[in-house]
């Protein structure tokens, strides 16, 4: 790709990023939440794919270590699931509305979700790329 | 109301015609895509209601929220359905990229040697 | 407890990506099957109730007998079928394993799910992960195989989501104890059904929508074989049973009768034509659903006894099948009848319990259960009877062509590893077990027909 587009793929690559954590991060305040979050943050880095190469997008997090992260957030999430009322009886939450600390373990669900949905549709994005 | 109902009818019919008829693969697993897509406006009809509003609790809304909001469940389901869509689709794709590689085609009439 | 089976498979599947251990998958399923067993022993009925919220609202799981018996034939054949893979597959094998798992849990979650939507995610995770265990090799016939059942089963999974989705528009709830409360029976409640049922009999390969099954079969691998003939059809059975009884639906009794004899006559007549190995199986699986589609139409207490009986029967049998044949074509990598001849003393034992059951000889479990059915089935039509009879020998005539690859005097002597015959060896002695002692399956048999028949035990623990 030439250099313009480059450019303005690496600088606008950290915001990308950004809205789509705060998209995760918010899910129980906005409409949004785990998956669209995990989609946009992903396209952010299907824009380097495309516009360097899968080396560069491989040089953030690779194929091994993504499924290490899965296989880990799938580890954690099952726990949450299961010790559910420890989460909902034993740790203190703001009782004001409409705070980020409001919702007791749905921000950790949404958190987890949006890490699993990111590792497995970066994991569909290198599949097809190698393939 | 009616006129959703419809819509979705007339793309559900539109997607099998497109899965059963057509002999390109790349249109068959379009045609997956508009019938899933089909049952999702049915669901997400089937939640409707005159003059709603989205089923977000604000600092607004709290008041009118029981008597105004649109049911929610089904945007849920529609949400998990769209999920399972993907990775339909995704295996599709990637199963039909081995295909084109092996028969050198898309057709389905070719790539039909398994037989008796 | 029970969650924890289908949690720990789940988790078992990620955890396989990466670290690449054959010992997590093997461990997995055998502690589901244990899980499942003691469940099984102990409890009557067990309910989970996800997040605490009281059923109508929240997402509930209902275990009772009859979903629990099937569960146990599920996560037993899918712990067999780790062992046997474990020589069997080479490359790529932490892939095959994590797509088991997966496939292993969205059965258990179909079984044991008491929320109907719930019954179609779980319906989901199966299918994908079944499109892309018979994609695994990615040989020609694989990807043909794969499209074709890939085609066919996203359109069948559509229909069951209409079907959900008109049911939830007519009702407002998805909780299948809190369905059968509203439902009537008047014709958008049956349009839907039926879309449902279409869905379930597209999975369980009853005739008219069989056409994906063979190709499907011819491109798996052998173990992955194993499971779509045994544990795949029985889900789909049980997604039929459970809906058919629940929702108070006899009236469909006699297209099941109708479908369940077309399915045994022409799947046991395309299996006397085939040549090559894989899809004679195949064919007759689909015969074998015949009998037990019929045995579950009939109504009656004791036609749902035989009935199933004979599905814990045809999963022995089959995977016994399967398992044996597929140590032969493991070490001639030939699944032609004309070409295969190879000698092997205990997989000619294996594969003549495995015929002699199928064909429901005395002294071996498929007697058992067809006794059984045609007992049941003189009951209500007779001709039914004589039909069955004819299917067997029928049956037992393309039995005696698959066994005889094994003697042909120019047949080399092969040898098998230990791990692929474990299976086979158990699965057999089971088979002799069951035709010597029929009580033994009877005790795992009507438990699960008794919770099916007391429907109101149902709905008051799962409404409390």
């Amino acid at each position: 790709m030439d250099v313009i587009i480059r450019t303005v793929s690496k600088a606008i690559f950290p915001f990308i990023l950004l809205l789509g954590v705060f998209i995760i991060f918010h899910g129980h305040l906005t409409p949004g939440g785990s998956f669209p979050g995990a989609a946009i943050t992903i396209s952010g880095i299907a824009l380097i794919i495309i516009s360097y190469s899968l080396k560069k997008a491989e040089r953030i997090i690779n194929e091994e270590n993504a499924h290490k992260i899965e296989a880990i957030v799938a580890l954690i999430l099952a726990l949450i699931v299961i010790y559910e009322p420890v989460f909902r009886n034993y740790i203190k939450y703001g009782t004001r509305l409409f705070e980020l600390w409001s919702a007791q373990q749905i921000l950790f669900l949404n958190l987890l979700g949006g890490a699993m949905a990111a590792t497995a549709l970066l994991l569909i994005i290198f599949l097809m790329v190698k393939e | 109301m009616l006129i959703t109902l419809i819509t979705s009818l007339v793309l559900g019919i539109i997607g099998v015609f497109c899965v059963v008829v057509k002999k390109n693969l790349i249109k068959k697993i379009v045609g997956l895509s508009i019938l899933t897509n089909s049952v999702h406006l049915l669901l997400i009809s089937i939640g409707f209601r005159p003059q709603g509003i989205a089923p977000i609790i604000t600092r607004s809304n709290q008041i009118i929220f029981a008597s105004k909001a649109v049911d929610p469940l089904p945007q849920a389901l529609v949400l998990t359905s769209i999920v399972i869509q993907l990775s339909v689709t995704a295996l599709a794709l990637g199963i039909t990229v081995m295909a084109f590689r092996h028969f050198k085609t898309l057709d389905t009439d070719k790539i039909n040697k398994l037989r008796g | 407890m029970l969650e924890y089976t289908v949690f720990l498979l789940i988790i078992s599947a990620f955890l396989m990506l990466a670290f690449k251990k054959d010992l997590i998958a093997i461990f997995s399923t055998a502690a589901s099957f244990i899980i499942i067993c003691m469940a099984f022993l102990f409890k009557n009925i067990e309910t989970v109730r996800f997040g605490g919220w009281a059923p109508p609202l929240g997402i509930v799981w209902v275990a009772d007998k009859f979903g629990l018996f099937i569960a146990i034939l599920i996560t037993g054949v899918s712990f067999l079928v780790a062992l046997y893979s474990t020589k069997y597959i080479k490359e790529k094998k932490h892939r095959f394993y994590a797509l088991l798992c997966l496939l292993t849990a969205g059965l258990l979650g179909v079984s044991l799910t008491g929320d109907i939507f719930n019954m179609y995610v779980f319906f989901e995770i199966m299918s994908i992960s079944s499109y892309a265990i018979v994609s695994f090799f990615l040989d020609k016939d694989a990807i043909e195989g794969a499209l074709k059942y890939l085609i066919i089963g996203s359109l069948s999974s559509s229909f069951i989501l209409i079907g959900i989705a008109l049911l939830y528009g007519l009702t407002g709830t998805l909780n299948m104890a809190d369905l059968v409360i509203k439902i009537s029976h008047t014709p958008p409640y049956l349009t839907a059904f039926g879309l449902i049922l279409i869905g379930f009999a597209f999975k369980s390969a009853i005739i008219p929508f069989h056409a994906w099954k063979p190709d499907a079969i011819q491109g798996t691998p052998i173990p992955a074989g194993i499971i779509f003939t045994t544990a795949s059809v029985t889900i789909g059975i049980y997604g039929i049973t459970r809906i058919m009884f629940i929702f108070n639906l006899l009236t469909l009794t006699t297209a099941f009768i109708f479908f369940g004899v077309v399915t045994m006559i022409i799947g046991a007549i395309l299996a006397l034509i085939q040549i090559n190995v894989k899809r004679m199986l195949a064919y007759s699986c689909i015969s074998q659903v015949g009998y037990i589609t019929m045995a579950i139409g009939l109504g009656t207490r004791s036609g749902l006894i035989s009935g199933f009986y004979h599905i814990l029967n045809n999963i022995l049998i089959e995977a016994l099948l399967f398992a044996s044949i597929g140590c032969v074509i493991y070490a001639t990598k030939e699944t032609s009848l004309d070409k295969i001849s190879v000698k092997n003393n205990t997989l000619l034992i294996a594969t003549s319990i495995g015929i002699l059951s199928l064909a429901g000889v005395p002294l071996f479990n498929g007697f058992v259960s067809k006794w059984l059915i045609y007992t049941a089935s003189l009951e209500v039509n007779p001709s039914l009877t004589v039909i069955a009879v004819v299917i067997s020998a029928i049956t037992l005539a393309y039995g005696v062509k698959i066994i005889s690859i094994f003697f042909n005097p120019s047949g080399k002597t092969i040898k098998i590893p230990k791990a692929m015959l474990v299976p086979v060896v158990v699965l057999a002695f089971l088979c002799i077990l069951i035709g010597i002692f029929p009580h033994i399956g009877l005790s795992l048999v009507e438990p699960a027909v008794n919770a099916l028949l007391n429907q109101n035990h149902y709905l008051t623990t799962v409404l409390g």
